[in-house]
């Protein structure tokens, strides 16, 4: 159904309704139209410098030798910003007045010991762009290589390398529960270790299937053994799930000055006031100092939820200079610093019952993480799996594993979607095999109404507080006249054809709507979520759970 | 948009093809800039190079004479934001990739990314910002996006109207699938492609509503 024959029910949403139910124009769109809009690169200021990055051309490595005095005795060059300029990050408090101490082996806008190739060394901002590539180019530098690895499995292994001089996977020291009434204390700062399976781990490898070694963290719900002996059919399929980059169209480009001591920063966003706070606690400044322009965002996908470090580079390169610095960033730039959803290695083995229902389900995953903080991808899928499928039994196993690749980030459906990618491929190949209907098979498990979600914590499961998926399979399956298209012949002449059934859910409703609305001492109220528009308008898609 | 003015035989450019523009490149002397091949910034077209010197040309934007100072190796996608000020044109990766410069010289559809300015003296440019009339009477198909509510964070609408509008000036009463293969130069990262066809769609009907083809 395309969009132009959806009509509103009016029925329902009648006159006493001023927005819901109605047909409007946005204000925005008029702007964007006529090509009045003016994203972050479409601002200019008088006596504007232009910024531009050296990229690191190492895995790992680390900087022996920097000498920019040749760049900058050249004409147009105006200041270079290295990691030494770098303000120390601030702690954060969160709603709760919790202090959450910064992490000294954090993400930094610049660094001297890059983790992945293209990670931004240093900037050099010139009166042009040809100027500062070329400031650039004259910058005397040396990187001392350092063992790198870009495959968690190549880390994992007894001997392998680790991507961090530390290790190869973030540690999270155990936080102590605060006594009832009091105020919790401060979480532990994570710390990188080392984890290494063993060459009896690896043995699987050779048999074509992942291996199995210690994971991180790990939560069970009911006998998956007897899930498994009293199934009909178990299917056990090793999986890969690829890194896909953000790729939003506007780049993450970036235009920052002072004024009266303030500075004014433009950039794209998808929540101005987690920007603002990111601001503050990366540039280690008040946020009433701040002034954070973000008039349109062209596309975010979680990569600009909470604001880009790099935005302070124009800012502090600004201050340096005394002037303007416009920031763009190329789409090759993009690629390095844009933010990908994180790529799964993992196995699923899968109990079905003779009527497709799971009785079973044991999942294991390594989330590739990039070298710096912890995405929740790999925790996420197992919660999304188990609520999507509703397995009688799971057990749920995940490691997230630093690389010497790019950053990682949440992207639409984080770790919902790997969850639900390797889950329909394996739902798929069992309604074959059992010779039972795709839409019939996705139903039987399916949730409904209070239907159980993720682990037992504390003696409990959360649950839905609704869902309807049995209803949306009905009606998807009808519009499409399913039963009619799969009875239809798939092989004409030389043309196959066939019909895929296929069912997504982001991770919304879960914990993110409850909190739109949050009191800090001295704000007013603010909408935690911001202008959370940009690439994201599937809402809709959400299944109301209550944590 | 000004269809009277005339267009001198000897300004016209004959085609803007990739082999033009690297002919036009070398011309600049920057293509084998080592700055620029390392880091494959193209961004750094376009900006005074040390030594080059500007020259000043006459460009038919919108309708309206706009003299310029380009360089040779200066792409249009540049000189129309960063020299004219029409920011409407965006830059989404400066590699003829993404479609969301696209501008239409004489009619047809280019990517002002991959066209150096030099070579489209005497065409009439058309951007997102000659679109509308003076008294702000939105063209068919930007009324067509509004109706339909078509796209999201709208970084890559500029690109898809002027394409479109290129498009419906050939094809007025397209079908769904021949509109999307019109548009297959441009790309939405918020795979909001349905919207987006339906709006142009609309804008299709709007135009020939209004007689506009």
């Amino acid at each position: 159904m395309s969009s132009s024959e959806w009509k509103p029910n009016q029925q329902k949403f009648g006159p006493k309704y001023k927005l819901i139910g109605k047909d409007y124009p946005t204000p925005d769109l008029y702007a964007k139209v006529t090509g009045k809009a003016k994203y972050a690169e479409d601002f200019r200021i008088d006596g504007m410098l232009f910024c531009k990055l050296l990229l690191s051309p190492v895995a790992h490595g680390r900087v022996k030798h920097l000498n920019v005095s040749k760049a900058m005795a050249m004409p147009g060059v105006k200041a270079i910003l290295t990691q030494d300029d770098l303000p120390a990050p601030a702690d954060s408090v969160t709603d709760l007045g919790v202090t959450i101490k910064a992490n000294p082996l954090g993400e930094k806008a610049l660094t001297m010991e890059p983790l992945y190739h293209g990670e931004p060394v240093l900037a050099v901002a010139a009166v042009d762009e040809y100027t500062a590539a070329e400031a650039i180019e004259a910058i005397d530098i040396e990187f001392e290589p350092l063992p790198f690895a870009i495959d968690p499995l190549d880390t994992l292994r007894p001997g392998g390398p680790n991507p961090r001089i530390e290790g190869n996977v973030w540690i999270r020291p155990q936080m102590v529960q605060p006594k009832p009434g009091e105020k919790p204390p401060s979480p532990p700062v994570p710390h990188v270790g080392e984890l290494k399976w063993t060459d009896a781990d690896f043995v699987e490898a050779k048999h074509g299937r992942l291996p199995m070694g210690k994971a991180q963290d790990e939560w069970v719900v009911g006998d998956l053994d007897a899930g498994f002996k009293n199934a009909a059919l178990v299917l056990d399929e090793t999986f890969v799930t690829p890194d896909t980059s953000h790729e939003t169209l506007e780049p993450r480009t970036t235009l920052a000055y002072w004024q009266n001591g303030k500075v004014f920063v433009h950039m794209g966003t998808q929540s101005t006031v987690q920007t603002l706070a990111s601001l503050a606690r990366w540039l280690n400044m008040d946020a009433n100092q701040i002034v954070l322009v973000s008039e349109y965002t062209g596309g975010g996908f979680g990569s600009k939820a909470t604001g880009y470090i790099f935005a302070i580079i124009p800012a502090l390169l600004s201050k340096k200079a005394n002037a303007p610095v416009m920031m763009r960033i190329s789409r090759e730039e993009e690629h390095f610093i844009g933010r990908a959803r994180p790529g799964f290695q993992g196995r699923m083995k899968v109990g079905f019952a003779k009527d497709g229902r799971i009785s079973a389900l044991d999942m294991f995953v390594i989330c590739n993480n990039g070298p710096y903080d912890a995405v929740g991808d790999a925790n996420t899928s197992g919660t999304i799996v188990s609520l999507l499928y509703q397995p009688v039994a799971m057990r749920w196993r995940g490691t997230t594993v630093l690389t010497n690749t790019p950053p990682r980030g949440a992207q639409s459906s984080p770790g919902g979607m790997q969850g639900i990618v390797i889950m329909e491929t394996i739902v798929s190949k069992a309604a074959r095999k059992l010779g039972l209907d795709q839409v019939d098979i996705r139903k039987i498990n399916c949730p409904e109404g209070k239907s159980p979600v993720g682990p037992i914590r504390n003696g409990t499961r959360n649950h839905c507080t609704s869902a309807f998926l049995k209803e949306a399979f009905d009606r998807g399956a009808e519009q499409f006249q399913w039963k009619e298209r799969i009875a239809r012949p798939k092989r004409s002449g030389t043309k196959v054809r066939g019909s895929w059934c296929f069912f997504e859910l982001l991770r919304w409703g879960i914990d993110r709507i409850r909190r739109s609305i949050r009191h800090h001492p001295g704000w007013p109220h603010r909408n935690s979520v911001g202008n959370w528009k940009p690439g994201n308008r599937i809402l809709a898609r959400r299944t109301p759970c209550r944590r | 948009m000004d269809d009277k003015l005339e267009v001198r035989e000897d300004q016209v450019t004959k085609g803007v093809s990739r082999r033009n523009f690297i002919k036009g490149v070398i011309a600049g002397g920057v293509a084998t800039s080592s700055a620029a091949y390392l880091f494959r910034t193209s961004s750094v077209f376009g900006q005074q190079p040390p030594g080059l010197g500007e020259r000043l040309i006459t460009l038919n934007v919108n309708g309206q004479q706009r003299r310029v100072d380009v360089v040779k190796q200066e792409t249009l996608a540049w000189t129309l934001r960063y020299k004219l000020g029409l920011t409407g044109t965006k830059l989404g990766c400066d590699r003829a990739e993404c479609g969301a410069c696209t501008v239409l010289l004489d009619d047809l559809p280019y990517y002002s990314c991959s066209v150096l300015t030099h070579t489209v003296r005497g065409k009439k440019i058309l951007t997102i910002e000659g679109l509308a009339n003076a008294d702000g009477t939105l063209h068919p198909v930007q009324q067509g996006v509004i109706d339909e509510q078509g796209f999201q964070c709208a970084f890559c609408m500029s690109g898809f109207i002027m394409s479109a509008v290129g498009f419906l000036k050939t094809h007025p009463s397209p079908t769904r699938s021949e509109l999307a293969q019109g548009l297959s130069g441009n790309l939405c990262r918020c795979q909001d492609y349905d919207k987006i066809l339906t709006a142009m769609m609309r804008g299709a009907e709007n135009m020939r509503k209004a007689h506009h083809v």
